[in-house]
């Protein structure tokens, strides 16, 4: 009897150590991974703000003696494309998510065959890689004299993220409660009204998630700006990063500095906005509010 | 009487137009396609599929489409395994917030632009500075990465799969956390491993996630420009289909250039014109 | 104010291929400055009708006026909802759950652009008649669900409708809430004298507040009259199931010369007059439970109207506002009664019946036969 109560204690103890193992294991798992993801976060600090000395005598993923050097001159060098970039983020970001909503509350409120038809159209455009547009493109926004220039860049833009705004303020409104839509027209609200102050209001979490996606992707869009102008002032900010790609004879703090520098601003919503920007994707991938 | 009435269809037009306009690039290409144009021809005239021949004749175009499809597959593999590991390791966690700061962690590479993770990258795999540093101090062989033809196209896919993995975690993990809190608990009570439970209770109620990142990772494959673009410039060892279709339209080769992107349409649509649909019951079942 | 008609309203809806006939043909004459009811089962197409003359759906074949005026006909609204100038308390309220209360009532208002000041006496008058004064800073998902009714029902009244439209109202409430609402739509509709319709499947709404009542049964209107009209003689059976509790018993038939006894296995009614061209040799009757006075000793007076059936094993017994609700069971089927005295499971209690308020139905169509009285004078 005793013999056997021993044991049993014995082998409880040693499931509950060998939960803790687990649990060990588990955590483990994660940090390791963790630091290889966060890893260029790492090297684009400890880089970024490293010495022309330091560069010189130590290798990339160790520290060295620090200086602002490289980031103040990769900062002036780079003002004038992050300024772009903001002028080329900010309003497609805004008109897409604002206008695309719009779309959105049209097929809230008329829910036809027809309408699933545009809806298709608006969800395929949406998913075309962009790239292959370059031709067309190139030729119509040249043809309407916009060729290296703010609204042209903009409006090459929205013809990629206006259906994206659309599709994602569509899954959005789609749990809204008709009736409140309803209720308001009883109120003898008109559509721009309602629209305005119903369901803007009511679906503004997803609106921010939508805003904040669709910013994110299309500050990182490389592409557009890359075919649309050509003059160095033009450049957005992942444009300019090209003169920093490295090869023998640069300087690997600059490198990093720049890529800290451009990527500050969407790293930075993100950190903030993080939980919107996750839902803007998740909305996109399932169709659902996620 | 009912001013309002036609209102609404203002509502649609702008995203209509714009949307509209999209399409009429991709019909645009088409037509392209099936000229001859290009920087030697004067007058660009129809000739039926030549280009097309001339397009499959060219080895790089070939070779860049044939990379971008291997690339979308061995992405989607390891985005996955990646992601169910991941989803799976901040199922299981207990705290909330833990769970949001691992989420964020494996995430936020897709807030980061291509062309910055390029830049890092391209550095990180710097024969001399980068990781092959440690890799020779710990009496590894120094690895090749992007300066090896052989090694170049893959060390770019690892690139990929570092940005890619979170998004899938996050479906995965949306679907482990539909699945029924007390299915979860009573098998816990039956003291079945994570593991098991992970086997026999979340994933086969996860093939939902399993399209979704498929697809959705499919789709943006097949836009890979600014990675190879800028870790490695146009090189004929890491190019994509949408990086050759560029390089044919600087190289004046306008009509090869659509021919290309036509092809790269066909296989996007195969993906997206069913994922698209499957997307859209679901916005119509919320209906 | 303002009276409604429906002049054939039909409404199908389409999905897909399969199509569902909601409505068919509702003809419907609401007086000025009347209080109407509309009463069915869930799905009976009530929310539909309500729907149509609000003009958020066009009937699919039909017209809606008011006041002689054509608003929407055969699929075409010809004015919109927002122009009809109506006030509406939906199912569920649907108030707006990002504006505080204040807001949500002053909605209508601003949307009128109403100055701010009229605005504010307005939404305070409203608040001070239907005491919703405190909550009026708060949202909707902060007050409680009788509050929430009476600020949908502040919202609805704001613009001075032309006319209101309740559904359900009083549904999301429980039973006491509902009883202080029922009295307040009551005291508000009589102070503002506004034509009001008011839908629901609970007859005592329609009891409560209702002059006339239209009931609907599948889609199809089958009866319109007063409440008590409707109770006491419904039209067929389902109406006479839908204004309240009734026990629907199949009766075989036995002649005694001229009268009919009406026979379910014990449970025996003596003594009935039937039209003499009646052929069936079954018949379909509705007793109300409160027709069938249970008894445990026998204290009950007979007389023509009266009688008792016979005793009957009890089955199950709820207390129910100071009466017993008995059920017997007779022949395997449980028919309901009522109890002055407490009852128990299994004792034996006598029944007797009120012979004048039993509705007969044809066995066949289930439709009404005229009451014996005026047999008797032909
Ligand atoms: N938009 C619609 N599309 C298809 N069928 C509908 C639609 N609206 C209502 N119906 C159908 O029409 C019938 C009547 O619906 P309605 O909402 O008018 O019923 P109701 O009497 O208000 O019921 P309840 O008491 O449950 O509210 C139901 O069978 C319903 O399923
Ligand atoms: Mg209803």
């Amino acid at each position: 009897m005793i013999k056997n109560r021993n044991k049993n204690i014995n082998s409880i103890k040693s499931t509950k150590s060998i939960k803790n193992i687990k649990r060990v294991i588990h955590n483990l798992i994660l940090v390791i991974f963790s630091i290889l993801w966060l890893f260029p976060i790492y090297v684009m600090l400890v880089d970024g703000l490293k010495s022309v000395s330091g560069v010189l005598t130590t290798p990339i993923l160790f520290p060295a003696k620090s200086s602002l050097g490289p980031l103040i001159t990769v900062s002036v060098a780079l003002a004038r494309p992050i300024f772009n970039s903001i002028v080329y983020t900010v309003p497609t970001a805004i008109i897409s998510t604002y206008v695309g909503a719009m779309a959105a509350y049209y097929f809230y409120k008329k829910s036809r065959m027809i309408n699933t038809l545009l809806f298709t159209i608006i969800a395929i455009a949406t998913f075309v890689p962009y790239e292959i547009t370059l031709l067309p493109l190139t030729g119509f926004i040249s043809s309407i004299g916009l060729f290296n220039s703010y609204l042209g860049i903009i409006i090459a833009m929205l013809i990629f993220y206006l259906p994206t705004g659309a599709l994602l303020m569509s899954i959005f409104l789609a749990v809204m409660p008709k009736a409140t839509l309803e209720s308001a027209r009883i109120d003898g609200a008109n559509d721009w009204t309602i629209f305005n102050k119903i369901i803007i209001p009511l679906t503004m979490p997803g609106f921010i998630s939508t805003f904040v996606f669709i910013l994110i992707e299309s500050w990182n869009n490389f592409f557009i700006p890359l075919v649309l102008v050509t003059t160095p002032g033009m450049n957005s900010a992942s444009l300019a990063l090209m003169s920093y790609t490295g090869g023998y004879g640069t300087l690997y703090n600059e490198s990093f500095a720049s890529a800290l520098v451009a990527s500050l601003i969407p790293l930075i919503i993100f950190v903030f906005l993080g939980r919107y920007f996750i839902k803007g994707f998740q909305a996109f991938g399932t169709g659902k509010k996620g | 009487m009912s001013k309002n009435k036609y209102t609404i269809f203002l509502f649609l037009i702008p995203t209509l137009v714009f949307g509209i306009l999209l399409l009429y690039f991709v019909v645009y290409n088409v037509y392209y396609s099936f000229l001859n144009s290009s920087a030697t021809v004067l007058q660009a005239k129809f000739v039926g599929l030549s280009t097309y021949k001339e397009l499959f004749s060219n080895s790089l175009a070939v070779a860049s489409l044939k990379r971008s499809i291997i690339w979308a597959f061995v992405l989607i593999a390891g985005a996955n395994i990646m992601g169910i590991l991941f989803a799976s390791l901040i199922y299981f966690l207990r705290n909330q917030r833990t769970r949001t700061v691992y989420t964020s962690i494996f995430v936020y590479p897709l807030a980061v632009s291509m062309a910055a993770s390029g830049v890092i990258w391209t550095w990180l795999f710097n024969i001399h500075d980068g990781v092959d540093y440690i890799f020779v101090r710990i009496g590894l062989p120094r690895f090749p990465w992007l300066d090896s033809p052989a090694t170049a196209f893959p060390s770019l896919i690892l690139v990929s799969i570092w940005v890619f993995s979170g998004l899938a975690s996050l479906f995965y993990l949306a679907s482990f956390q539909n699945v029924s809190k007390d299915v979860v608990e009573s098998a816990k009570i039956d003291s079945a491993s994570s593991f098991r439970i992970l086997k026999k209770v979340l994933l086969p109620e996860s093939k939902n996630a399993f399209i979704v990142s498929t697809a959705i990772i499919f789709i943006f494959a097949l836009r890979f420009f600014s990675l190879p673009y800028v870790s490695s410039l146009l090189n004929p060892y890491t190019e994509t289909s949408v990086e050759n279709l560029y390089t044919l339209y600087t190289s004046l080769s306008f009509s090869e250039s659509s021919a290309e992107s036509v092809i790269v349409i066909l296989i996007a649509l195969v993906v997206v014109i069913p994922f698209a649909l499957y997307g859209i019951k679901r916005w119509l079942a919320n209906d | 104010m303002v009276s409604i008609k429906l002049n054939n309203v039909s409404k199908i809806f389409k999905k897909g291929k399969t199509e569902f006939k909601a409505l068919e043909n509702i003809n419907l004459e609401i007086p000025n400055n009347s209080f109407f009811g509309i009463l069915g089962a869930s799905g009976a197409g009530k929310t539909t009708v309500m729907r149509i003359i609000a003009g958020l759906e066009a009937p699919t074949i039909g017209e809606v006026l008011f006041d002689n005026t054509l608003v929407s006909k055969d699929n075409v609204t010809i004015v919109d909802p927002e122009e009809r100038d109506v006030g509406m308390v939906f199912q569920n309220w649907a108030l707006y759950p990002h504006m505080n209360n204040y807001e949500n009532i002053a909605f209508p208002l601003k949307v009128k652009k109403w100055t701010q000041d009229d605005i504010v006496k307005r939404v305070y008058d409203l608040s001070d008649i239907l005491g919703i004064r405190e909550v009026l800073a708060k949202r909707p998902g902060e007050i409680s669900g009788g509050q929430q009714q009476r600020v949908a029902v502040a919202r609805a009244l704001a613009k001075n409708p032309k006319f209101l439209l309740l559904d359900e109202p009083f549904s999301n409430l429980d039973a006491n809430a509902r009883d202080d609402a029922r009295a307040l739509v009551k005291k508000v509709k009589n102070d503002l004298g506004i034509t009001t319709i008011i839908v629901s499947h609970d007859p005592a709404d329609v009891f409560a507040l209702a002059e006339k009542v239209a009931v609907i049964f599948r889609g199809n209107l089958v009866q319109v009259g007063t409440p008590r009209d409707l109770y006491d003689y419904p039209a067929n059976e389902k109406v006479a199931g839908t204004l309240g509790d009734i026990n629907i018993i199949d009766f075989d038939l036995r002649e005694k010369n001229g009268y009919y006894d009406l026979i379910f296995g014990n449970f025996i009614i003596p003594g009935i007059r039937l039209p003499n061209n009646y052929d069936n040799n079954k018949i379909t009757a509705g007793i109300r439970p409160e027709d069938i006075i249970i008894e445990k000793n026998m204290e009950t007076k007979q007389d023509d109207e009266i009688q008792l059936i016979g005793e009957f094993q009890v089955s199950t017994v709820n207390y129910n506002q100071g009466s017993f609700a008995v059920v017997l069971n007779v022949s395997e089927t449980k028919i309901k009664g009522i109890s002055r005295e407490p009852v128990f499971y299994g004792e034996k209690v006598k029944a007797y019946i009120n012979k004048s308020k039993i509705k007969l139905f044809d066995y066949k169509s289930k439709n009404v036969m005229k009451p014996d009285e005026e047999l008797a004078k032909n």
